[in-house]
């Protein structure tokens, strides 16, 4: 199917291309920094070597990977959440006191008010949220492993008004040996009706309550098709060019 | 008809990179295409019909979220119901889905599931497209498949939710097998047990799970993702 073919006027919406923002390496450490995103996705035999081998370079000189992250962070398009939380995750696999300001610094950046009430499933809010979390589950390893500065971070999340934040924050803190002793602060720290936050249990998913007899959430029509599975796995690299014309 | 434009984006860190080349397969588009009765028209202008393979583009993005919930068990072909929901989500969602159709929306939802008497279809909206990774696409195609099957949001979100408190559109709890919980479920099974992945899209879906586990209950489901 080629574009000549329906040249008839457009009956759905039109998106206009724009150029993607790959991140773009302007340094040595840019460089170990792209290459540590493309391992970060990479599967295979080799992925977990290749994966830790760009680990392995960012870990080499950790001051200066944390500045070159905290300054592509910045240089992001505020709306390409799953690059922005790359960086983040990135910051925190460095597990180096170095990434602790970055990370602190998400924590504690006000999250925007959504610019329109989300309707159904996306919020600005979760995102900026969630960019969040995954920094205090970065410095609660810091924490974890006796920095007290990552302490004094997380107790700070807590003043934050998001709720996750402050799961986050309680999850971490409970991993740090002060724990025992922070108890009653932390307590004090969070609203009343969320002290439930310090009793969350934390179970394996098997352990939760499952879908039981999925069949019975079908509508009646699905329940009266039998439908194909997905096709087994190709070996080798499929070739794929366009989806089948009109159904 | 509405213009929109694609916005920045990242292949890499969203798995494009990894999942649009796999699921750059004609066996496998044509039977998503097919079961999944993709809205012909509205992939055109844009949205990645002539361009299927193309990772910028909205069709292939969405062929890359159902290859992940298609293939994310070991043993991927093991779909029964009886089994966990790594195995029957993409059960689940082949066997409700259909009508699956692009658009613009207007930057407030992923995705919404229209059902009427006589037709029913859902729709996908940029967000989805380029501002979900690959495993948070495949989630809602989980969630909006629970619509499909019935199911709407029963409660208010609570006081403390980052979505509009006080506003319909939270499940009220776990035990109401809502389409949150279905959400949830699925990014869970994908943290704990995923195949076929990278750490960092599980670690992802981990830390969306436990969004959702805050805020999108009336009544807090008492467990976290660890």
């Amino acid at each position: 199917m080629s574009a000549a073919n329906v040249s008839s006027p457009p009956t759905g919406d039109v998106l206009s291309p724009a150029k993607s923002s790959e991140y773009q390496a302007t340094s040595r450490t840019s460089a170990a920094i792209s290459n540590y995103l493309r391992a970060a996705v990479q599967v295979g035999d080799d992925a977990e070597e290749d994966y830790q081998r760009a680990l392995a370079e960012l870990r080499r000189h950790p001051e200066t990977a944390s500045v070159e992250l905290a300054a592509a962070y910045g240089r992001v398009h505020a709306r390409d959440y799953p690059l922005r939380w790359a960086l983040v995750f990135g910051a925190g696999e460095l597990k180096h006191r170095s990434a602790l300001a970055f990370l602190n610094y998400i924590v504690q950046t006000p999250i925007p008010p959504e610019p329109k009430e989300p309707s159904h499933g996306f919020s600005i809010v979760g995102e900026e949220t969630i960019l969040r979390t995954t920094a205090i589950e970065a410095i609660g390893y810091l924490a974890s492993k006796g920095n007290e500065k990552a302490v004094d971070a997380l107790l700070g999340a807590l003043k934050q008004p998001s709720i996750s934040m402050r799961r986050a924050a309680v999850q971490a803190l409970r991993g740090t040996k002060q724990f025992k002793k922070l108890h009653d602060r932390v307590r004090a720290e969070l609203p009343p009706d969320q002290h439930f936050l310090l009793t969350l249990s934390t179970p394996k998913v098997d352990r939760v309550p499952q879908v039981s007899d999925p069949r019975r959430f079908l509508s009646e029509q699905a329940r009266s098709v039998e439908t194909e599975p997905s096709p087994g796995l190709p070996e080798g690299v499929p070739e794929a060019r366009k989806p089948p014309r009109r159904r | 008809m509405a213009n929109c434009t694609v916005p920045a984006h990242d292949n890499n860190s969203s798995g494009d990179s990894l999942y649009g080349p796999r699921a750059c397969w004609q066996a496998f588009i044509d039977w998503c295409w097919n079961t999944h009765s993709f809205d012909y028209d509205s992939w055109h202008h844009g949205f990645g019909y002539d361009d299927c393979c193309n990772s910028d583009l909205p069709l292939s993005r969405t062929f890359a979220a159902f290859w992940l919930l298609n293939y994310s068990a070991d043993d991927y072909n093991n779909d029964d119901y009886s089994n966990n929901m790594l195995h029957w989500g993409r059960r689940y969602v082949r066997d409700q889905m259909h009508d699956v159709t692009a658009r613009c929306g207007d930057g407030t939802a992923n995705a919404t599931t229209f059902q009427s008497v006589f037709s029913s279809h859902v729709e996908l909206y940029l967000p989805f497209f380029y501002q979900r990774d690959v495993v948070g696409r495949a989630a809602t195609l989980v969630h909006e498949s629970r619509h499909f099957g019935g199911k709407g949001h029963d409660a208010n979100f609570p006081s403390w939710s980052a979505f509009p408190v006080g506003k319909s559109g939270a499940d009220f709890s776990w035990g109401y097998q809502g389409a949150w919980m279905f959400d949830v479920l699925y990014l869970w099974w994908f943290y704990a047990a995923g195949t076929r992945t990278t750490s960092a899209l599980q670690q992802s879906a981990k830390q969306r799970g436990n969004f959702l586990l805050d805020n999108a209950f009336a009544s807090h489901p008492g467990f976290t993702i660890t």
